[in-house]
């Protein structure tokens, strides 16, 4: 299946199938991932899990990988077919379904202990097990992408606020290449979202490299102008162009004089104007005047790029301190601080704290790999092709590089055959399809190879032919399987469409024509899974409207922003408005809408109502949560909503809740500014799919249907650079300018430009080939048929030049086709799977019923101290409770008095009560004055009272009735104390009633209860007087009586039976509570 | 050791039979009084739960035993001789003991030590060092115990940094004797070395599993009177312990007997609701809610299962309330001091929104309309720190925030002080509070206003607590700052009580002890059930196996043991078993999923990896179409007779919202102002530019004292408007607007010397409009004319609007589209200029000042008289249509202007109602 060019076999400890190093490349649809799972298997037979790190770029894609692995070795052991299948991928010695089971039970056991997660995973793990050797802030975390957007904003705010304003006007000034934009923070916001990555990764040599020409001096320059205007022409035409020059010299007008008139000649050497020869004797004035102008090229432009990188190391600084601040980081910089920490010292021997050395790696994506990831893995990666026992395998494709942007290197590719030991002799490359039909082959085939065909693209000739040289012949291991590809036009538009419109959107009326095209094909073959890939992100929500229209349901995995729905918008006002109860446009929109009728209130022209709605509403916000408050709105916004109005505030609450989780800021503007930053897809089981062909990437399709090729190959880039070798880093970065300028400085500065420019070319090229190998039956390619002298410079530009490069353009024409146009008629007539809402009636939801008998399991409670409070308390009592030493000293005073039985039986120790406070943590002077102070309270009258046995056949001290008072004084009745007494009764069937009752004096009559007294200490201020006194007692009243119930409760007395009392320490008052 | 065990088996709910056994040891027979018990359950609920069960045995009356958690067992074994450090105290005596010790042991222990100054970052760092000594002394171990065992782990090279970090330990306990407070960690071992513990209460522990070694050894000094429940049958004795914890080794071949049914395997979260949904709908109604048990391992699926299940009329209880750092009165304190930390203005703008501090506000006499008027401030002046204001007196914005600003600036000054000690800062925190909420009365009974008073307590206290602080602690530092460090511990959570009838939510861990005959497991994933460990900075897995600390085996064994025990005790038991979890990443099965025979495991990873369609929404909420409509325009009460004759283009723009911003007058509000805007900025350079006209330089030609004119009054504009210290942004949008006046000055003495004189500026003019536009009726046109010249030899008029937009675009440009006129400005100039008598040949045309500095110009709208006559009729159509009230008109494409009313006219919906 595959032609192995070399390879030597691993060293004695890996499996005899198992290579201890291979590379492959893997073309699209040629089971990547079926590699990858293979060696995982083969591996695992002589290793366990947490030895093997399988890594690659998302999430999603590492689930998968440990699927395909655990699926296999389930399907092996269940099928002997299946078995056989595995058994000859894995390699000898023979798999055994018995080996299987052992596998897949081992792995089942040890999910834990697996490695396979993304490159950015693994480091974070790696970073936290070495954080103070990294020297990362303890307690640090990745931030969320939420975050970082928010810390970015603030950091530029930062700079524009507080920034030396000197150095930022000398800043922008150069920034904006000598004009006066008003818009500074546009200016700024800009240069740092273009170059902020090419800046951490280029040294600040690098950004120097724009040459520092001197000027020449005016008088030289006038000699000059005089020399060139004195010589004598006789060519009209000559002699025009050459005033022509001369003004432009006394307008110090360089830039025209660098394009037109005889200085371009000259230099060129071509010494021909329109024909006519220039004579000799000027080439030395124009010669030497040329210096100057490269000068006035030059320095702007260095002034520039050196302006540019001033400005991102300011913001740097404040970025990376703020990031700080919120002991935070970016994956990016995690990596950044391995890739450093690894040049120091070797993070390999990291097995101790990882649990398990990382023996075999398999790297899955490999061309995605950034040069900072390559840094931090390589030492594993050198280790496991050196060391016995060890192995090392990566897996990619380099033609679907499209991750650049993203700091993905494809070069690193090539460059590990000649890095790691003894890798270069074993590569691989797959180039059979086991996806797309031999049609789908033949058009990728043929549009790959015959690029060169496009006639337009000269400057990229070069790196046209090499793509041809190394794009391998695919084929199919499918050759069964019939398939169709057209290229076809659509309708013809606007014909006054300039050729800069290429970027503009394209109208309703042509994605209305697609979603006709897709029903038609839908129609052909209903149970067929249909892929619409597009160009740009902002069409998937445009094709996905015009097929709802059409009656389509499609899953959106595009990502469109969350304020294409009427009802968002019409939340975002509300926030809006509550931020800014001036925002009178807001107050309309939500006064006049359904909103308006749900929140009663529609007095959107008056001050003081808009003012207290907004702050209702703030306070809703502060309460709820902004997740909170759309979910409650949610159903009642929900009638107004036709599905996507509903899906879209779904997924508004959703995106409220995760912005709850992360800020809590106090301005509902911000949240709005985030939710309109926001792109969210629907993704559904829907058999069409609309998504960007980024997107796309490792899914398949049986069509595909390409409706955006009408756009460039590539942005104009923000700036040119260029690396001495793949991977490292830049040695020159210079801002973008046009073309002429590169080319009249030349050198260095024009290799980056076509080095910059061929790379995103490339990665066009990538684009193309992930769009062409998606299907895995047909193919459709909808063009716009606009007619041009040559091929445009677009995707449809460079599958014309392969498909159909002298067919002429003409509406709804067929350019090119290639297989069965009827190729669907092997597919199976209806797949039940499919659409279950559209093809059967869902059935009645049943609805949740509960039994409404039943033991209540949760009971309320009712604290004695929250019983009948009162309605209404004042804050400002529950602020000014417990101040601080009054707190402590009423606590222990409050314990101390419990240690006391009978005051007429002795009194607790000193030391014991001494103790206690230490406890409680007075300390020394302290507690002496305070155990002063309750000795002194226990002597006095009402404390004897109170603690007495005595007290209680007093008739003046007594709380009990005069009957029972004789009892005790005939000692018929007998008291108990007890101090600390815990309660709970049940008060209701589901209620429940517990306390602690201070002290409980207890009076028994043959061993049966009588009677009882409650005594509750208070340690409250109520020095005021007895008006506070009073006032306070009778707050504690309710809580009494609940005390007085559940004593009656327990002991199985009558209520009147029991005395209460309210003991305050501090004031040396009892306050009996009325029964 | 010599506890005792008592199996309760599996026939009925653990609890539930621990509390009919528990009633029986009642020292009393009148009432059920079990206060000399201890009785220790695994978690807060459980206990909860059994005190409800107890007094259900008891008959409706108990004296209760003491009921506690594992973890606060320890102190009633052994009497504590010395108050123990606070959470706080701990922190500052860990990072003052990092600080002392030799720095060739620091650097053993942290690469790059933290700045000395940097305060924050050292009390991080002991807070690290805290937590590895609170885990190791929990299993009776501390870090020098770690150098000395490692050794004889394979692959452990750490000794150094653990010897280096048993010298800070040292460090950390002599710090703290000297203190005079006790480290609870500590005090428990050395009570149990010295043989201290003891109790006259009987222990009852109930279905705690997983004791520490250090709660073990305290009980073995008291076995004789403890007895541990243990929910498991009589035969399954030797898998626990003496104490009844798991011995994980007998467990972690264990296989389970799920039944395939109680296995649901769920895409993603959505699904795991459906999944629910669908459990519930089969219970048919044999079960009450309160029988029922949804646990929720994941707690970021809460949100999304209370409200699903609520849409389904299903009302559920989640435990916690919230996280006290998202309360009221902790945003209300962090905005105060984020605000007094940097005076910045939004800072200010973010303090007086708060709800409380509005409604404070609100109280004080200052105009009901202050907000506003503060945006309005804002936008106007831009200062970047509210320190300044513009001296002036008419501007109704400046004078109620400056009022604003005193009033706030008042309130703060507790909060403003610049030192205090640690234990004095309560005080100021607590003013500040009262005069912010001290007048509010609330109603305890409602659930936001207990919860105010419960986190207003909290607060306190947490500020109360420094009181305690020993004088060697007792920082000072600023208001500010204590604030900070007092919140950033409070990071705490709120719980509130169940009070109607709901479907409880319980994390993992309160699961097992539940008692509801139903329970639905959501997220049976790994790294939820069980959570694991592969990697760490200080004790990573086979570390802390070789320690005896818990490992990933004892986590699986108590997790398993879990589910066996749900397995065996409830009625109806569903483990939902994910794909994705809620932010829709892959997830793996939980291990316990493959507790079963080897043969099994096969059908169970296909069946959790089957690919399944999403069932459809149940019972949809919503309609067919959409009924979001645009307001329809509404009859005028009075018609207008007077025209601008620059709104006539938001008429041709868009009637409709010409009729939002005409006619009801909306606006906008915002602060969000990071420099001038295109409004601003024209502002500026036009009060500079009519200054130039009324002066004495009007008619030079010498650019250079023009230039200078210009300049200074530049200058003296943005110290007028901007304040001292304006934003970096106006500064540099001044230098912009320099760079232009610049050229101005070259273009304008140029001009001058062509002989135009300047007639007059900001001329206002008001006329009646000539007939051919007011068409009968009575209307009149008003506008302002910028700059208005003459050239006295030719008698040529030209009639000048400044323009400072970036691009400099000509007349003809802005006034018509397409051969259609879009603006009538210009073409109406000439019939206001009629008024003071420029009429003949009148130009008409822009002065532009863009960004290109070279071309700053005059630009003449080269317009034919029958051009002008049309824009003439156009006039007459617009006046007439809107005195006709012709607002609701559809566009044929979206105009792009006004944008202010986008959300109005539901711009960028698909399927938006009409095109305005
Ligand atoms: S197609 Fe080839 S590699 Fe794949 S299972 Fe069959 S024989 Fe093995």
């Amino acid at each position: 299946m595959s032609r192995k060019k070399t390879g030597e076999a691993g060293s004695e400890n890996t499996p005899a199938a198992v290579a201890q190093r291979l590379l492959i490349r893997a073309s699209a649809g040629t089971g990547k991932t079926f590699q990858l799972s293979s060696r995982y298997i083969a591996i695992l037979r002589n290793s366990s899990p947490e030895k093997i790190l399988a890594s690659t770029f998302t999430k999603k894609a590492a689930g998968e990988i440990l699927e395909r692995i655990l699926t296999r070795l389930a399907k092996a052991v269940l099928d002997p077919k299946e078995l056989k299948m595995l058994a000859d991928s894995v390699g000898p010695p023979p798999l055994s379904r018995e080996e299987c089971l052992k596998l897949l039970g081992g792995l089942t056991r040890n999910l834990h202990r697996i490695r396979i997660s993304t490159l950015d995973s693994f480091f974070s793990q790696l970073a936290g097990s070495y954080a103070l050797e990294l020297g990362l802030p303890p307690g640090w975390r990745v931030l969320d992408p939420l975050e970082i957007e928010q810390i970015r904003a603030s950091a530029i705010d930062e700079m524009l606020n507080t920034g030396t304003p000197h150095d930022l006007v000398q800043l922008m000034h150069l920034l904006d290449k000598g004009k006066s934009s008003r818009s500074v923070s546009r200016l700024i916001t800009e240069t740092i979202s273009n170059l902020y990555y090419v800046f951490l990764a280029a040294p600040e040599e690098s950004w120097e490299r724009i040459p520092d020409y001197p000027f020449l001096a005016p008088e030289t320059r006038e000699m000059l102008r005089v020399q060139i205007e004195e010589t004598p022409l006789d060519k009209v035409s000559l002699s025009k162009a050459r005033a022509g020059d001369v003004d432009a010299i006394l307008n110090e007008d360089w830039e025209s004089l660098l394009k037109k008139g005889l200085m371009p000649k000259v230099i060129s050497g071509e010494m021909k104007y329109s024909r006519v020869e220039i004579p000799e004797i000027l080439r030395q004035p124009y010669e030497e005047l040329y210096r100057h102008v490269l000068a006035s090229v030059a320095a702007p432009w260095r002034n520039q790029t050196l302006a540019a990188r001033r400005l991102l190391k300011d913001f740097h600084a404040v970025f990376e301190r703020l990031k700080h601040a919120a002991s935070g980081l970016e994956f990016g910089d995690v990596t950044r601080r391995l890739a450093q920490a690894q040049t120091q010292s070797r993070l390999v021997d990291s097995s101790f704290r990882l649990d398990a050395s990382i023996d075999h790696l398999l790297l899955d994506e490999f061309q995605d790999t950034s040069p900072e990831q390559w840094n931090v893995i390589r030492s594993f990666a050198e280790e496991a092709c050196r060391n016995s026992g060890s192995s090392f395998f990566c897996v990619g494709d380099t033609k679907q590089a499209i991750y650049g942007w993203r700091g993905g290197e494809a070069a690193l590719f090539d460059l590990i055959a000649d890095e790691l030991p003894g890798t270069a002799d074993s590569q691989i490359e797959l180039n059979l399809s086991y996806r797309s039909s031999p049609a789908i082959m033949h058009a990728v085939n043929v549009a790959m190879q015959r690029l060169t065909h496009h006639d337009n693209l000269d400057d990229h000739a070069d790196a046209m032919h090499e793509w041809g040289q190394r794009f391998p012949e695919h084929r199919t291991a499918r050759e069964n399987l019939s398939g169709y590809v057209c290229l076809r036009t659509l309708s013809e538009r606007n014909a006054d469409a300039t050729p800069a419109d290429e970027e503009a959107e394209e109208p309703t009326e042509f994605w209305a024509e697609v979603a006709a095209y897709v029903r038609d094909r839908r129609r052909e073959a209903p149970t067929a899974s249909i892929g619409i890939l597009t160009r740009r992100n902002r069409s998937v929500g445009r094709m996905i409207f015009e097929l709802n229209q059409l009656g389509i349901e499609a899953s959106e995995e595009g990502g469109n922003p969350l304020t294409d729905s009427a009802a968002v918008q019409l939340l975002l006002s509300l926030f809006t408005l509550a931020d800014h109860p001036g925002h009178t446009a807001a107050a309309f929109h939500v006064a006049k809408s359904p909103l308006g009728a749900i929140l009663q209130w529609t007095n959107f022209n008056d001050t003081a109502s808009r003012g207290q709605f907004s702050e209702a509403l703030r306070r809703r916000l502060v309460d709820r949560g902004y997740g909170g408050l759309v979910h409650e709105l949610l159903p009642l916004l929900a009638p107004y909503c036709n599905r996507r109005e509903y899906q879209r505030l779904v997924q508004l609450s959703d995106l409220a809740d995760r912005y709850d989780g992360l800020f809590a800021d106090l301005r509902p503007s911000r949240f709005v500014d985030f939710v309109e930053q926001q792109r969210r897809e629907e993704p559904s089981s829907a058999s069409v799919r609309v998504m960007t062909i980024h997107q796309s990437k490792g899914l398949e399709f049986d069509i595909v249907i390409l409706p955006e090729l009408d756009v460039s190959l590539y942005q104009p880039p923000k700036y040119v650079s260029h690396s001495p070798a793949p991977g490292a880093p830049p040695d020159l970065v210079a801002l973008y300018r046009n073309q002429a300028h590169f080319e009249s400085l030349g050198g260095d500065l024009e290799v980056a430009r076509k080095e910059t420019q061929n790379k995103l070319f490339q990665e066009a090229l990538c684009l193309l080939y992930v769009a062409l190998t998606r299907p895995v039956r047909s193919l459709h390619i909808l063009i716009n048929p606009k007619i041009s002298k040559k091929l445009p410079k677009t995707f449809t530009g460079l599958v014309r030049a392969a498909f159909a490069p002298d067919v002429p353009i003409t509406p709804h024409t067929v350019l090119w086709e290639y297989g069965n146009p009827q190729w669907y008629l092997d597919l199976p007539v209806s797949n039940k799977n499919e659409e279950p809402a559209a093809s059967t009636e869902p059935e009645q939801p049943r609805a949740i019923q509960f039994a409404s008998q039943s033991s209540r399991r949760y009971w309320k409670r009712q604290s004695p101290s929250g019983t009948k409070a009162p309605v209404q308390l004042s804050l400002k009592r529950v602020l000014n409770s417990g101040l601080s030493t009054a707190l402590t000293k009423g606590t222990l005073f409050h314990r101390w008095i419990q240690e006391v039985e009978w005051i007429d039986d002795g009194l607790p120790s000193a030391s014991h009560l001494r103790t206690l406070g230490h406890q409680s943590g007075v300390s020394e002077p302290v507690i002496e004055d305070w155990l002063k102070s309750f000795s002194m309270m226990l002597e006095s009258d009402w404390c004897q009272h109170l603690l007495s046995r005595k007290s209680y056949v007093s008739e003046a001290l007594s709380p009990c009735r005069p009957e029972l008072r004789q009892e005790i004084e005939q000692n018929s009745v007998r008291i108990h104390v007890r101090n600390e007494c815990p309660f709970t009764v049940r008060s209701a069937p589901d209620e429940l009633l517990n306390g602690c009752i201070d002290r409980l004096v207890v009076f028994e009559r043959d061993g049966e209860p009588v009677a009882a007294d409650v005594i509750d200490f208070k340690t409250d201020d109520v020095s005021q007087g007895p008006e506070a006194l009073k006032e306070r007692a009778e707050s504690y009243f309710p809580q009494m009586a609940a005390y007085r119930v559940a004593v009656s409760h327990l002991l199985r007395i009558p209520e009147e039976q029991v005395s209460v009392r309210l003991a305050f320490l501090f004031a040396g008052e009892v306050v009996n509570v009325p029964r | 050791m010599a506890g005792q065990r008592v199996f309760l088996g599996w026939s009925r709910p653990a609890l539930q039979q621990a509390a009919e056994l528990l009633v029986q040891r009642s020292r009393s027979n009148r009432v059920c009084d079990l206060s000399h018990l201890v009785v220790v359950v695994p978690g807060r609920r459980s206990g909860r739960r059994l005190l409800e069960l107890l007094t259900e045995a008891a008959d409706g009356n108990l004296v209760p035993p003491r009921i506690l958690t594992q973890g606060r067992l320890p102190e009633e074994l052994y009497t504590p001789q010395r108050p123990f450090a606070s959470d706080l105290v701990q922190k500052l005596v860990w990072s003052q003991a990092l600080q002392t010790v030799p720095n060739s042991c620091l650097s053993s222990i942290v690469r790059q030590p933290p700045a000395a100054e940097d305060f924050q970052a050292w009390l991080r760092l002991g807070d690290l060092m805290r937590r590895q000594h609170l885990e190791l002394a929990a299993d009776q171990l501390d870090f020098a115990d770690v150098a000395r065992e490692g050794v004889l782990l394979d692959g452990f090279d750490e000794s150094e940094r653990w010897l280096a970090m048993s010298k800070v330990q040292q460090q950390y306990w002599k710090l703290l004797d000297e203190l005079q407070f006790w480290d609870q960690q500590t005090a428990r071992l050395v009570a149990i070395r010295q043989r201290e513990c003891r109790t006259d209460l009987d222990i009852v522990t109930i279905g705690t599993v997983d004791l520490n070694r250090t709660l073990r050894a305290m009980l073995d000094q008291v076995a004789d009177r403890v007895t541990a429940y243990i929910d498991a049958p009589e035969d399954w004795a030797d898998r626990f312990d003496a104490y009844g914890c798991l011995i994980s080794e007998r467990w972690s071949d264990l296989k389970i007997d799920l039944a395939s049914e109680q296995l649901v395997m769920a895409d993603d979260a959505a699904a795991q609701v459906d999944a629910i949904v669908e459990t519930l709908t089969n219970l048919d109604g044999q079960y009450s809610m309160e029988d029922i048990t949804i646990g929720v391992p994941d707690s970021r699926l809460v949100p999304l299962v209370q409200r699903s299940l609520l849409a389904e009329g299903v009302p559920t209880h989640w435990p916690v309330d919230r996280p006290i750092p998202s309360t009221s009165p902790y945003r209300l304190l962090e905005a105060a001091v984020n605000f007094l930390e940097d005076h910045r203005t939004d800072s200010f703008s973010e303090l007086i929104r708060h709800p409380d501090f509005s409604q404070w506000l609100n109280h004080q006499k200052i105009s009901p309309d202050w907000l506003s008027q503060w945006d309005q401030f804002v936008c106007s002046y831009l200062t970047p720190r509210v320190e300044w204001f513009p001296d002036t007196s008419d501007d109704r914005s400046v004078n109620i925030s400056r009022q604003l600003y005193r009033t706030v600036q008042a309130v703060l000054v507790p909060l403003a002080s610049a030192k205090v000690k640690l234990s004095a800062a309560a005080d100021p925190v607590r003013e500040f509070l009262i005069a912010i909420y001290g007048n509010r009365l609330i109603d305890p009974r409602d659930p936001d206003d207990a919860r105010l008073r419960d986190v207003l307590s909290q607060v306190q206290e947490a500020f109360d607590s420094h009181a305690s602080l020993p004088s060697v602690l007792d920082l000072e530092m600023s208001v500010v700052d204590v604030v900070r460090l007092t919140m950033s511990m409070m990071n705490g959570e709120l719980y509130r009580p169940q009070t109607e009838s709901a479907i409880q939510l319980s994390g993992w861990l309160d699961l097992p002890l539940d008692d509801a005959p139903v329970t639905i497991v959501t997220t049976f994933n790994e790294g939820y059930v069980p959570e694991s460990v592969n990697h760490d900075l200080f004790l990573p897995n086979r570390l802390r196996t070789h320690l005896g600390l818990e490992d990933n085996v004892r986590r699986y064994a108590r997790d398993l043991y879990n589910v066996v025990c749900m397995s065996h005790s409830r009625r109806v038991l569903r483990l939902i078993v994910a794909r994705r979890d809620a932010m829709n990443e892959p997830l793996t099965p939980s291990r316990l999923v493959f507790a079963t025979e080897d043969e099994n495991i096969p059908e169970r990873v296909l069946r959790f990896y089957a690919h399944r369609g999403r069932k459809g929404i149940r019972g949809e909420p919503y309609g067919a179409i959409s009924q979001f409509k645009i307001p329809r325009p509404t009859p005028r009460e009075n018609a207008p007779t007077a025209f601008r004759v620059t709104e006539l283009r938001d008429y041709l723009a868009s009637p409709y919202r010409y009729y939002l911003r005409h006619v009801l007058r909306l606006g906008v509000a915002s602060d969000a102002v990071s420099e001038l805007d295109g409004a601003a900025f024209g502002v500026l350079v036009h009060d500079v530019l009519n200054s130039f006209g009324t002066s004495d330089f009007r008619d030079t030609t010498s650019a250079v004292e023009i230039a200078s004119f210009l300049q200074q009054k530049l200058k003296e504009s943005i110290d007028q408007n901007y304040g001292p210290t304006p934003l970096a942004a106006v500064l540099i949008q001044m230098e912009q607007a320099k760079r232009r006046l610049m050229a101005f000055a070259d273009w304008q003495s140029e001009w001058r010397r062509e002989g135009w004189v300047i007639y007059s500026v900001e001329r206002d003019v008001e006329i009646e409009a000539p007939a051919t536009i007011a068409n009968g009726k009575q209307v009149t046109l008003r506008g302002r004319i910028d700059r208005v010249d003459y050239h006295p030899d030719t008698g040529r008029w030209a009639l000048f609007d400044y323009k400072t937009g970036d691009a400099g675009n000509a007349p003809d440009k802005t006034h018509r589209h397409q051969g259609e006129w879009c603006d009538l400005q210009l073409p109406l100039y000439r019939h206001l200029a009629a008024d003071f008598g420029a009429v003949g040949d009148v130009q008409l045309g822009y002065i532009v000042l863009p960004r290109d500095t070279n071309s700053v110009q005059a630009l003449f709208g080269e317009w034919s008289s029958e051009e002008l006559a049309e824009a003439d009729e156009v006039a007459r159509d617009v006046i007439t249509d809107i005195l006709e009230e012709r607002f609701w008109k559809v566009l044929p494409e979206p105009s792009g202007s006004l944008s202010e009313f986008d959300a109005i006219c539901q711009e960028g919906v698909f399927g938006r109602e009409a095109v305005l």
